[in-house]
């Protein structure tokens, strides 16, 4: 219920001023035109629902640049944005859950201290200028991957993966980090458990009993965590894809915003925020699937 | 009826419990030496912190990771277990010895099925399949007193009470039938009609399966309803042990006529409580004592107490006591 | 031995290694900032047209752009920039939200109930969209972009004055109601933000560093204003020339990650000392 109301209260933010303001160089007679064609002539509510009416038909209007349909556009762009997303958060994942654990049983040993230190390190690090760093190690310097270009995995998935390593490494390392650390918090809480010690009564061994009883209930903050950082990592992707020049939604925003496009700033808006509500709810439904005392 | 073979179920010699820290060795339980018969119930009675429950771990090879148990040996069934490798130990625990805890609510894991975790029990030490052990496990779960097994093995911890949670935990712990069940306050997280009915089981289960249990407690009342046999623990000493009978109607060490006493009688008329004066020395003031470690506390403390740790006296069958007092 | 609180916060402070190495970090760069004209060689907006993109020498320690300009001036001057925006930013996100926090907290009921909706409303937002989007409304300069980074931080500090608010009315509430009787709200309001002051420091310093990393990435993307020099903008202007001169990128992400490096130790190392010492 919450989400609904935010989710329609933002809407407001980039649908009021972005019409209001139509940049400081346009003539009054264009302001004017513009006014007419856009409905501002209209009253507020009546501006909203046409408005909320035509984004909910997949109708976003035109592109002021462009002229083409940016409903077309987002379509796009769309899948290479949420494979960069989605690979980011595959590789994040796969290296701190494991760390993260191993840290935690470890805890205040030299392993368990340095993996602390280096995912304060990564919290502290521009993603994008990992990214930056990245392309200078591994194109210029090693010529490992190809500088510049894209291959979108859709059409050939061997290359393409290979042009979207770097970018989801740059954007995933910074995931990680966060990851990590709320893993490890996680599981030492956890490991706190009597039900750990019952495993162990039981005859289970040290790690069958951490890995068995602990994991599945030390992931759920952590799952809950990452629905929340999605929204971070959107906001990375608009950089990331600058950055490697992939033609991602994120690149789309940019470009409008740097002209002044302003349906293509609501648009690509629109479908994160939509992205974004989908993300924490699929967030939600897997936390009521582990944790069985919210499903009664 | 209790089958009485002539060695011991589980005899421990000389063990100690020492906790290593970064400011030095403590050591929790010192030079303790004590048996279990077949068939018997052995009460453990004693303060919080006087190291009962470590003494428990320790049998089972749960200690810490910052303390250590030395000794001679704990001897079951024809092995030392203070000299066994991890491996064996796992297939000893919940095996042939198994435990219960003190608090049923956090003991079981929330986010599993009940039943899956009594069947795990036996799956882990029985070849058998997952249908059998579900079937075993749902007759496990009906000998404990749960009225519709069935629906008990689908639900989860949270949707059970307390006096059912700890059910459960006997259940798991029974499974395999073990020869030794150690039970840490089992029953103090409880309320006292369900504590009753968890002694009952408890007591019943002994008849039926020529069980020998550790129960281990500071409740002095409970101690005399199921216990065979008592041991008095303090500040990681035995002070006093034998029958029931003998140390609840004959205490000898000033220790257990304190704890006596200060059970409040429902007949009495009293102003005050009777208390011990005093407290539990830490584990660091511990370190430095050289005779009894009662001796600050106790009304009878005489000079040779300051100076030199009690040997084992025995005054009459099935009743010793480590106290200067009866060095005569 | 006694020894006063405040002594014994710096005697905490000592023993803790990475908080102090998080200290030094962020003193450092004040000085650097504040003695900027003396460590820097040349004026960082000087041209040496005859030297571009030249890679680092005796001269020109971490390099020069596409203008010829010194990187290492740039750097150094950059840090009075960017301490200055994200120190503007915590204290501007900082007060609103410490505000609300203390209005929501303290009086509860519609008032509670609309602040923290519009809080959840801003915090369910991606914090770097809703940036880009407050900058896209209304134009991207300096004062913009701080004031858009603060609008999204003051749910921060609103959600952690709320709470600490929350926990302090159930206790000193008693006491003072009955010293003052009908004492003024302002004095409540006296009473209970203290005892917030620690949680806020910890939040503030953290938050400082994220702040760096926000407008880092907004500079980046264009939307510093040029005129300015801090670690985004030298960031945006390498981005042309990641090929040929690498340089212009690597030193000021150097100087960003160890800001925030710096400010999440020594949150870290103040979260250690403060908070077992709240009641």
């Amino acid at each position: 219920m919450v989400s609904l109301l935010s989710f329609f209260f933002i809407h407001m933010i980039p649908g009021d001023p972005s019409m209001a303001l139509l940049g400081p160089n346009a003539t009054p007679n264009e302001i004017g035109n513009l006014k007419l064609e856009m409905g501002l002539d209209k009253p507020l509510p009546l501006q909203y629902a046409t408005w909320l009416g035509k984004m909910l038909t997949g109708d976003m209007g035109n592109s002021i640049l462009s002229g083409r349909p940016i409903f077309k556009s987002i379509a796009q762009r769309l899948p290479h944005t949420m494979v960069l997303a989605f690979l980011s958060i595959l590789f994040s994942i796969s290296i701190a859950i494991p760390i993260g654990i191993i840290a935690a049983v470890k805890q205040n040993t030299i392993i368990d201290r340095v993996v602390m230190f280096l995912a304060l390190v990564g919290v502290s690090v521009p993603s994008f200028w990992l990214g930056i760093l990245g392309i200078i190690l591994f194109a210029v310097t090693l010529q490992w991957i190809p500088a510049a270009g894209y291959v979108s995995v859709f059409e050939n998935t061997l290359i393409g993966l290979k042009y979207m390593a770097l970018p989801s490494i740059s954007l995933g390392l910074v995931l990680a980090a966060v990851s990590t650390r709320m893993t490890r918090a996680s599981m030492l809480e956890t490991l706190r458990q009597d039900y750990i010690r019952t495993a162990r009564a039981k005859g289970l061994g040290k790690w069958a009993a951490i890995l068995k009883h602990g994991v599945k209930n030390a992931l759920i903050p952590v799952i809950t965590v990452i629905g929340v950082d999605f929204g971070w990592l959107l906001g990375g992707t608009v950089v990331i894809e600058t950055v490697f020049g992939i033609p991602g939604m994120g690149r789309f925003m940019v470009y409008g915003i740097m002209n002044r496009d302003y349906p293509v700033i609501q648009g690509v808006i629109l479908y994160m925020a939509i992205i974004y509500m989908l993300v924490n709810l699929i967030v939600d439904i897997m936390v009521i699937f582990l944790n069985p005392r919210i499903k009664t | 009826m209790k089958q009485s073979h002539t060695d011991p179920l589980l005899s421990c010699t000389d063990l100690s419990i020492v906790f290593n820290t970064h400011e030095g060795c403590f050591s929790a339980v010192r030079h303790v030496d004590f048996e279990i018969g077949h068939g018997e119930i052995v009460g453990l009675v004693g303060e919080s912190g006087c190291g009962k429950s470590l003494t428990a771990l320790s049998i089972m090879g749960l200690l810490p990771e910052t303390a250590s148990a030395h000794g001679n040996a704990i001897h079951f069934e024809g092995k030392d277990l203070l000299n066994i490798n991890e491996r064996a130990y796992q297939q000893i625990r919940g095996n042939r010895i198994s435990m219960i805890f003190q608090e049923p609510m956090t003991s079981l894991n929330p986010v599993f099925k009940v039943g899956f975790q009594v069947r795990e029990a036996l799956l882990l030490h029985q070849k058998i399949d997952k249908t059998e052990a579900q079937t075993q496990a749902i007759s496990m779960l009906k000998d404990v007193g749960i009225p519709a097994p069935e629906q008990a093995y689908n639900a989860y911890p949270h949707e059970l009470s307390g006096g059912m949670r700890q059910r459960v935990m006997i259940a798991m712990a029974m499974c395999c039938n073990p020869k030794l069940l150690i039970a840490d306050e089992p029953t103090t997280a409880l309320d006292v009609t369900i504590q009753a009915q968890i002694i009952e089981l408890i007591k019943g289960l002994v008849c039926t399966r020529n069980m020998s249990v550790l129960f281990i407690t500071h409740d002095l009342g409970v101690v005399a309803e199921i216990c065979d046999r008592v041991i008095v623990m303090y500040a990681g000493n035995i002070l006093e042990e034998g029958s029931v009978e003998n140390i609840l109607e004959h205490p000898l060490h000033p220790y257990t006529q304190g704890l006596l006493k200060a059970i409040p009688q429902i007949d009495n008329q009293l102003d005050y409580l009777h208390i011990i004066p005093g407290s539990v020395p830490a584990l660091k003031d511990l370190k430095d004592m050289t005779g009894c470690c009662f001796e600050p506390r106790c009304t009878n403390a005489m000079d040779i107490c300051r100076q030199e740790i009690p040997g084992a006296h025995t005054p009459r069958d099935n009743h010793h006591v480590n106290c200067h007092l009866y060095n005569r | 031995m006694s020894v006063r609180p405040k002594h014994r916060f710096w005697i905490s402070l000592g023993h803790n290694k990475l908080a102090l190495f998080g200290f030094s970090i962020l003193f450092c760069l004040v000085l650097i900032s504040l003695s900027a004209p003396f460590i820097a060689r040349f004026n960082p907006g000087e041209l040496h047209m005859l030297k571009t993109l030249q890679a680092p020498d005796a001269d020109f320690l971490m390099g020069t752009d596409e203008f010829g300009r010194d990187i290492f001036s740039r750097v150094i001057y950059g840090t009075r920039t960017s301490l200055q925006t994200s120190l503007l930013v915590v204290l501007i996100a900082g007060g609103i939200g410490t505000f609300l926090g203390l209005c929501s907290g303290y009086f509860s009921g519609v008032t509670d109930f609309i602040i923290m909706r519009i809080m959840d409303g801003l915090m369910a937002f991606p914090a770097l969209l809703l940036a880009l989007s407050i900058m896209a409304a209304f134009g991207a300069s300096q004062t913009n972009l701080i004031l858009a980074l603060a609008i999204i931080y003051i749910p921060s500090f609103t959600r952690l004055t709320r709470n600490t608010t929350l926990g302090i009315r159930e206790l000193e509430f008693i006491e003072a109601s009955k010293a003052a009787g009908a004492g003024s709200l302002r004095i409540m309001i006296d009473h209970v933000f203290p005892n917030c002051l620690s949680p806020l420091i910890i939040n503030a310093t953290v938050i400082l560093g994220y702040t760096i990393l926000s407008e880092a990435a907004l500079s980046f993307l264009g939307f510093g204003s040029p005129s300015q020099i801090s670690w985004g903008t030298i960031l945006s202007d390498g981005r042309d020339y990641v090929f040929n001169a690498p340089w212009i990128s690597i030193y000021p992400g150097l100087a960003i990650s160890f800001f925030v490096l710096g400010t999440n130790l020594a949150g870290d190392g103040l979260r250690d000392i403060l908070d077992p010492r709240m009641q």
